[in-house]
């Protein structure tokens, strides 16, 4: 007998093959992602990173087992509707005599099967897709290489413990699921109602009580983010993540019926247009698989919010490149004589700009007496003065506004945290040492750079002729080249500076530090990398897998209805309904169900990422660059969004019609 | 004469507190072994519900179901899996074949389970099959053969572990006439030469005119019952519609 019913699985899996294909893509591509993500937690940067910041270590343990946790729902709701399918089929079998208990193990066989051969497969996957998004990444931030991805037994090892796990509980529930069957319920599958288990009471109150958990959720969160420098707390943050989750199967759940009630309560209303039927067929629809719902919401909110979070830090590492090296090459001097340096450039690159400009020394340091802040006292001796039209050119070339001062006037740029205290500060006056009296103009931040005034985080501007008589200080080489500079190139370069200082080491070689003089882009964005962005990889990696799995949900979902509503819209042709008709009913439908998992997430993900931005905006470009982070990751994330939903409609369209 | 089917003041109400549908009122009826039995209503007269509690697919509310001589009401769920692999087969409207299984395979799949021999199950399935005239699809799939076909092959599956009783529930609902007329013949064919004993439900005198006895059902109770004796085809056809206009509703007089 068992073998028998072992030979009927492995025969049902061959030959529906077809039927299976959406239930082996799905699960092959969970186990992929997951195989990736270990691959990725156990590549030697991610790892080095662990143990520099524990939090980052924590987060990545909570993604894994979050992880796990949706493909367990996944693998569970597509057995689910693999057992749909074939209840008929079940309900055969035991009306031929054969025992449930045969039957679920004939069926906890298969899935078992296939379960394993996509485990198979999805190894090569994964570890391509890994590779593949590491390269995006790569090309993102324009890095030599971000990680390195290596088949490790630890990942291989880890991926088959889930894979062990998750169909351990996959399968006791489907087991516990169809020793409950009837052969009734088997066989008259397709007519009955779906239930819905929630007591009225809690529907009418629930609605609301889960908004008002949602804001408060909020509100905990916004608190973590309120002062700069104080450090947020992770548990809270977790826990806040875990209000907002309830939150979103709170108001699932309980929407339809609040939909209901506001929109058919008014009679006028009731009757205006199809408002009654789109409401009625949308509202139980969502009702009968609020739960379904309510886990895309939850993994869309977790997109948007990684991408966010992917965003903040590569606008980070971007802002931390534009402060160190907003050119290809700056290169200092105390004399004007660069033809050494250049001469060297030009062998190896094509100049598309070159500008030379030098700074002043004013040692009656007006501003450098003013700062009071400790950590913001820099090293030099003196404040650094330059010219208006040399601070112009350099800051069109980094397509920065110029700026504008008259005769009597001076400005100063300077950092993000030396703007703050300087503002506070009363400088409205200042007298050079050549004796000319300057009023303030303004002080400002944008387009600042490191290397401008090294040491000291500020310059003073100051009108062309006023700079008569100031003893000079360096001069400054700034080049743009049309290739991108390397790291090497900026080793070979650095023997023709004079080092700033050399020290023997220990094995009595002579090791010499070049601290200002030398600044290469490809140098700073190589040295750079690191946690910010392996951490905007990772988080850019979480959210293309949740993007993957929302999609693929929406699809089996959407398919396996109209298989089921097929019947529903044969009636309706035969009504007399025309075709174009019945597709926009269709077309309405699948929109409405497309839409209404993206309206909490919309939110959740805006507001969490301004809460954010109060910290991060002292490393970022601008205080309001979010906003357009957050609409790019929108619209990507509506652009793949609309691919599924396009897929959907056809595949839905093409079951009807059949 | 041996009773293989008795049924006793058999009540099903369907639905909890508030709206109860009474789908099987009290009913008692009994079917001997080599009767052809049509069970005949209006739809929602309570057909299907009768010959699911009998075919053990649905419970009775009360009432006693014996075939047999066992009480199918008391068993539990193994005894009754086991009784439905030796003592009953099903013909269902819409076939229930497995896609993934050819017609042999189907046909064979309760003998199989019944741990027969091989050889033996060879041989009987292609003698029943040459009996229903199906000899010549034995290695194609379902999807591959007509409606009629298909259900001439499940009743070579209903008949290969010679049941008690076979349960049709409107077999020829899904077939056009010419075919429904040939899978009638086949059952009484069936029922003549091979002796088996069926009960039917059917809501077209057509079909319920190649049986020899035809019970009436009207909301949940029997309400008539004829039976063909020596009558022509004919005769008990007209009779059969002369009872289904006095029971009013939407019976199809002809198929
Ligand atoms: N699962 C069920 N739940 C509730 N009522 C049912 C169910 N199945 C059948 N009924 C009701 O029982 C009555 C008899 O149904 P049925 O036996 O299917 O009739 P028939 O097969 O003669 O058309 C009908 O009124 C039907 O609505
Ligand atoms: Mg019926």
């Amino acid at each position: 007998m068992l073998i028998l019913l072992n030979k009927l699985a492995i025969r049902n899996v061959k030959r529906s093959i077809k039927d299976y294909v959406i239930y082996l893509i799905t699960v092959t591509l969970a186990f992929s992602f997951l195989f990736a993500l270990n691959l990725i937690s156990n590549a030697k940067e991610v790892l080095e990173l662990s143990d520099i910041m524990e939090n980052f270590k924590f987060v990545m343990i909570v993604v894994n087992i979050i992880f796990v946790f949706i493909i367990c729902f996944l693998i569970n709701y597509t057995s689910k509707f693999m057992f749909q399918k074939r209840s008929k089929e079940f309900g055969t079998y035991l009306i031929l005599g054969i025992k449930k208990n045969q039957i679920t193990n004939l069926f906890t066989l298969e899935n078992f099967l296939l379960g394993i051969f996509s485990i198979i497969l999805s190894f090569p996957l994964g570890y391509f897709i890994s590779i593949l998004l590491s390269f995006a990444m790569m090309n993102i931030f324009e890095l030599p290489t971000l990680i390195n991805i290596n088949m490790t037994i630890q990942s291989v090892f880890l991926t088959i413990l889930s894979f062990s796990l998750i169909y351990f509980f996959v399968l006791f529930f489907l087991r516990k699921r169809m020793k409950k069957l009837k052969i009734y319920d088997l066989l008259y599958f397709e007519k009955q109602n779906e239930k819905t288990k929630i007591p009225p009471t809690m529907r009418h109150y629930g609605f609301l009580c889960s908004l008002i958990l949602g804001v408060a959720a909020f509100l905990l969160f916004d608190a973590q983010f309120k002062n700069v420098g104080q450090e947020p707390s992770m548990a809270i943050i977790l826990i806040s993540l875990f209000f907002i989750i309830l939150s979103i199967y709170g108001v699932t759940v309980t929407l339809s019926d609040f939909l209901v009630k506001m929109i058919l309560k008014k009679k006028k209303r009731k009757y205006k247009k199809d408002y009654l039927f789109i409401t009625r067929t949308f509202s139980s629809k969502i009702k009968t698989m609020s739960f379904t719902m309510g886990t895309l919401t939850v993994l869309i909110t977790l997109t948007l919010i990684a991408l966010n979070v992917s965003s903040l830090m590569k606008g980070m590492f971007e802002y931390q490149i534009k402060r160190r090296a907003p050119y290809e090459m700056i290169i200092s001097k105390t004399d004007m004589d660069f033809s050494e340096h250049l001469n060297k450039i030009k062998e190896n690159y094509t100049i598309t700009d070159q500008f030379i400009y030098q700074d002043y020394q004013d040692t009656n340091n007006n501003i450098k007496m003013k700062i009071q802040k400790e950590e913001l006292q820099g090293w030099k001796k003196f404040d650094e003065i330059i010219k208006l039209s040399d601070i112009n050119t350099l800051l069109s070339l980094q397509q920065k506004e110029t700026m504008h001062i008259n005769n009597n006037e001076f400005s100063i740029l300077c950092s993000k945290e030396m703007e703050k205290e300087l503002k506070k500060q009363e400088i409205q006056q200042i007298t050079l040492t050549n004796g000319i009296t300057l009023q303030q103009k303004e002080i400002k931040s944008d387009g600042y750079f490191q290397n401008l005034s090294f040491g000291l985080g500020y310059i003073i501007i100051v009108p062309d002729e006023t700079i008569k008589d100031l003893p000079s200080n360096n001069s400054h080489l700034i080049l743009n080249t049309k290739e991108k500079t390397t790291e090497e190139f900026a080793k070979e370069l650095l023997l023709l500076s004079n080092p700033d200082f050399c020290e023997k080491n220990d094995y009595g070689y002579e090791i010499c530090y070049s601290l200002a003089n030398l600044v290469v882009r490809g140098q700073e964005i190589a040295n750079n990398k690191g946690m910010l962005t392996i951490c905007s990889f990772v988080c850019f990696y979480i959210a293309f897998i949740f993007i993957s799995v929302v999609g693929t949900i929406l699809a089996i979902q959407s398919l396996s209805d109209s298989t089921k509503y097929k019947y529903r819209y044969t009636v309706l042709k035969k009504l007399g309904v025309k075709k174009e008709a019945i597709q926009k009913t269709i077309l309405k439908q699948l929109s409405l169900f497309f839409l209404f998992p993206i309206i909490y997430p919309f939110l959740v993900s805006f507001f969490s990422l301004y809460s954010m931005n109060r910290i991060f905006q002292i490393s970022l470009e601008t205080n309001t660059i979010y906003i357009s982070y957050f609409m790019m990751n929108f619209v990507l994330f509506l652009i793949i969004y609309f691919i599924y939903f396009l897929t959907t409609y056809f595949g839905y369209k093409k079951n009807i019609e059949e | 004469m041996e009773t293989i089917l008795k049924i006793e003041q058999v009540k099903k109400y369907y639905g909890d507190s508030g709206l109860i549908t009474k789908a099987l009122n009290g009913i008692d009826f009994t079917v001997e072994k080599g009767e052809f039995v049509a069970i005949m209503g209006a739809s929602g007269s309570g057909k299907t519900t009768l010959l699911n509690c009998i075919s053990t697919i649905d419970t009775v509310t009360s009432g006693y179901v014996l075939i047999n001589q066992k009480d199918i009401t008391q068993m539990n769920e193994d005894e009754l899996s086991d009784f439905r692999r030796t003592e009953l087969g099903f013909i269902f409207q819409d076939f229930n074949l497995l896609d993934t299984l050819t017609i042999e395979e189907n046909i064979a799949l309760s003998s199989i389970i019944n741990h027969q021999n091989e050889n033996d199950i060879e041989k009987n399935v292609s003698e029943i099959a040459t009996r229903l005239g199906i000899e010549g699809i034995l290695k194609k799939f379902p999807y591959e053969v007509s409606g009629g076909q298909k259900q001439r092959c499940a009743c070579a599956r209903a008949l290969i572990h010679s049941p008690k009783l076979i349960l049709a529930d409107e077999p020829t609902g899904a077939l056009d006439s010419k075919a429904s007329r040939m899978l009638l013949e086949t059952m009484m064919q069936m029922n003549q030469e091979l002796k088996a004993t069926i009960l039917m439900v059917t809501h077209d005198a057509f079909s319920a005119s190649f049986v020899t006895r035809v019970l009436f059902l009207k909301d949940g109770k029997i309400f008539n019952e004829i039976r063909k004796g020596e009558k022509t085809r004919k005769e008990f056809f007209d009779e059969i519609l002369d009872v289904l206009t006095l029971l009013g509703g939407d019976v199809d007089l002809v198929k």
